[in-house]
């Protein structure tokens, strides 16, 4: 155990040649420590239903992923680090997903994993199915360690990918019609924030700014509310709902598979189009 | 029969109204213009919901416009301070139509003293008993007081 501990004490630079070296040692020697009986936990191994709450200093992210990844974890991270916010997501002792305000996969997790001081606490998010990250998590931490080093003063240089563009994809509007999620583009170009969630109230997409994980909630208790609303008063099945404040509108619509999508948009934001493409 | 219940009535002018309620911030209905299926105890429950509901969306400032749609039916809200009006319409409510009658209806009903509007005796259309509860306060909004 105290070899353990030492080893995982190096002092070094988090993106140096020797770190991404000393990352490499580390591994081999924690999974050699293992016993041979022992087993990587399952998810249903309730392996997050005991043990400690903490609060940690001088972590850096790679330990964070490494710590998550080796004992199988089933958990959700919030990274905020100056003005960015990303988030984490591991599953089956793997990072699965990754997402900042505009990228997502392998090259939000890169991003991430560049930013060099900041905060990690845990959030509800669930990974999506089918994972959006399909490296090992080694391998990951291999390529942010080499990006760091070959360019150590700037963050990774990453193709933005446009706000609307990402609302446009297949996984936020409805997969059955994605050529007419194609089409409506233009109206989503202000969007400000979305989020989607599934049947279980599990967030699997979230976009734009702000605090994401919020406005699932409360897009999850308007739902909610409206559903009371409408049997208390005999209105038939809650289709959509949307609200009007000063400075943006709201549009939140529940789908036929049970699962609710839900953004914000400028007030000039044209959205006649999106409420066509739903039915409304 | 009070100015703001003819005011809420003046709504049905509008093609497709089923009928409509006010609502205070606190989730009590004040003033009803409803078929008689609405039962008090169903508005008794659904005056707080939708006061959540309003709560909930005042994220980034006061929400003035709800629509909630549903299979066959809208659900139009107009907050403004103190009151929500609550609108029952069919789904293919002129919406414009509907919008121009809720402006006239919610100026008519801020120049009406929430006092007196809570004061109205209840009757056809009011919901009885809620007059004691308002009447004597004065009438607070978001930490604000409107009267």
């Amino acid at each position: 155990m105290d070899s353990l501990l030492e080893t995982h004490t190096i002092p070094l630079h988090p993106w140096s040649v020797a770190w991404t070296f000393a990352v490499v040692v580390m591994l081999i020697k924690t999974l050699s420590s293992m016993p041979e009986n022992a087993s990587v936990p399952t998810p249903d191994s309730g392996i997050r239903q005991v043990g400690f709450e903490a609060q940690l200093q001088r972590v850096t992210l790679p330990d964070l992923v490494q710590m998550e990844c080796l004992s199988g974890s089933e958990a959700s991270f919030r990274v905020v680090s100056a003005a960015n916010t990303g988030y984490l997501m591991f599953s089956g002792g793997q990072l699965v997903h990754a997402m900042t305000r505009t990228l997502r996969g392998e090259a939000a997790a890169q991003e991430i994993l560049s930013w060099q001081q900041g905060k990690v606490e845990p959030c509800k998010f669930r990974a999506p199915n089918p994972p959006t990250i399909l490296c090992h998590w080694q391998e990951l931490l291999m390529r942010a360690a080499q990006r760091c080093d070959e360019n150590p003063t700037t963050n990774v240089v990453l193709e933005k990918v446009n706000v609307a563009q990402e609302l446009n994809d297949s996984e936020f509007l409805s997969s059955d019609e994605p050529e007419k999620a194609a089409g409506s583009g233009r109206a989503l170009s202000k969007v400000i924030r979305a989020v989607r969630l599934d049947t279980q109230g599990n967030v699997v997409v979230a976009r734009g700014e702000g605090n994401q994980e919020e406005f699932a909630e409360l897009s999850a208790y308007a739902v909610r509310m409206a559903q009371v609303v409408g049997e208390g008063l005999g209105m038939g099945a809650f289709r959509a709902l949307e609200w009007t404040l000063p400075n943006r509108n709201g549009l939140l619509y529940g789908e036929s598979n049970g699962s609710v999508a839900s953004l914000e948009a400028s007030p000039h934001a044209e959205l006649n189009t999106l409420r066509r493409r739903i039915g409304l | 029969m009070s100015n703001a219940l003819e005011s809420l009535k003046g709504l049905r002018d509008v093609d497709g109204i089923i009928g409509s309620f006010v609502v205070s911030a606190q989730g009590v209905v004040l003033l009803r213009d409803l078929p008689a299926m609405f039962t008090q105890s169903a508005l008794a429950e659904v005056g707080p919901r939708i006061a959540r509901l309003r709560d909930t969306l005042s994220h980034e400032g006061d929400v003035s416009n709800i629509v909630i749609r549903y299979e066959d039916h809208k659900l139009v809200v107009r907050a403004q301070l103190e009151l929500a009006i609550v609108v029952l319409a069919e789904q293919g409510i002129h919406m414009p139509q509907l919008k121009m009658a809720l402006n006239l209806v919610s100026k008519s009903l801020l120049k009406a003293d929430l006092g007196a509007l809570a004061s109205v005796p209840p009757g056809v259309g009011e919901v009885p008993g809620r007059a004691e509860s308002t009447v004597a306060a004065p009438a607070y909004y978001r930490g604000h007081r409107v009267s």
